[in-house]
């Protein structure tokens, strides 16, 4: 099933973004990046940014991973 | 039945949650993380998400919300539905009206960062999860309870 697929493929990608964190904010720093298939494929200081860069890129950003890296220096509360 | 929770957080902060899909009405679907997050009495959805999805939320908007130091417009949408996966792998399918945060400002809009979706009080208790956080066992996941 469709639903199923993009749940664990998504999955993958979040554990994916944790576990290599660090080497991703040597790149990204503070930014906003779309993660698929286990990589960053566009990234933008924020939301608007990144979404004109899929859209450039001709992405669709529907079965993306979206996620902030954070600089380290602040703590992220919500 | 059990929703398994990771650690999601930056830098070893501990936020604990998973990857949903979020379904709106119309049937567009995104995937995102989304965060337990028992000090919000409300389940919220960001800005963000509700554009991806094309919600319309025109009206039914209710007050203003302060959140880290921004200040948001607060409408109520219902119609959202919350898939996620269980122990076993399987998926479950969850409707909840939430609350969609969008800042009081084109500028803020623009500015606009990213934060997931915040699973809040009202969705554990209308949708009937308890929420197991045994740091001894290192064992997070909501479970499911019947009345």
């Amino acid at each position: 099933m469709e639903e199923l697929q993009i749940l664990k493929d998504s999955s993958e990608d979040l554990k994916w973004f944790i576990l290599n964190l660090n080497k991703i904010k040597e790149k990204f720093l503070g930014d906003v990046v779309a993660i698929k298939s286990q990589k960053v494929v566009a990234n933008g200081k924020n939301m608007n940014e990144l979404l004109s860069s899929l859209k450039y890129k001709k992405i669709d950003s529907n079965n993306l991973l979206i996620k902030q890296v954070s600089s380290g220096k602040e703590i992220v509360i919500f | 039945m059990r929703i398994p929770l990771i650690n999601i957080g930056n830098d070893n902060e501990e936020q604990y949650g998973n990857v949903a899909l979020l379904r709106s009405y119309r049937k567009n679907m995104i995937p995102d993380t989304f965060v337990i997050d028992t000090g919000s009495p409300k389940t919220v959805i960001p800005y963000d998400k509700a554009l991806r999805l094309q919600t319309p939320f025109n009206k039914k908007f209710s007050k203003i919300v302060c959140l880290g130091g921004m200040k948001y417009n607060a409408y109520e949408v219902n119609n959202f539905e919350f898939i996620i996966i269980n122990e076993k792998e399987e998926m479950v399918i969850e409707p909840f009206p939430c609350v969609v945060l969008k800042p009081t400002s084109k500028k803020k809009e623009s500015e606009l960062g990213h934060f997931p979706i915040i699973i809040g009080t009202d969705f554990l208790r209308e949708r009937k999860y308890n929420l197991v956080m045994n740091f001894e066992k290192k064992e997070f996941y909501l479970e499911k309870f019947k009345d």
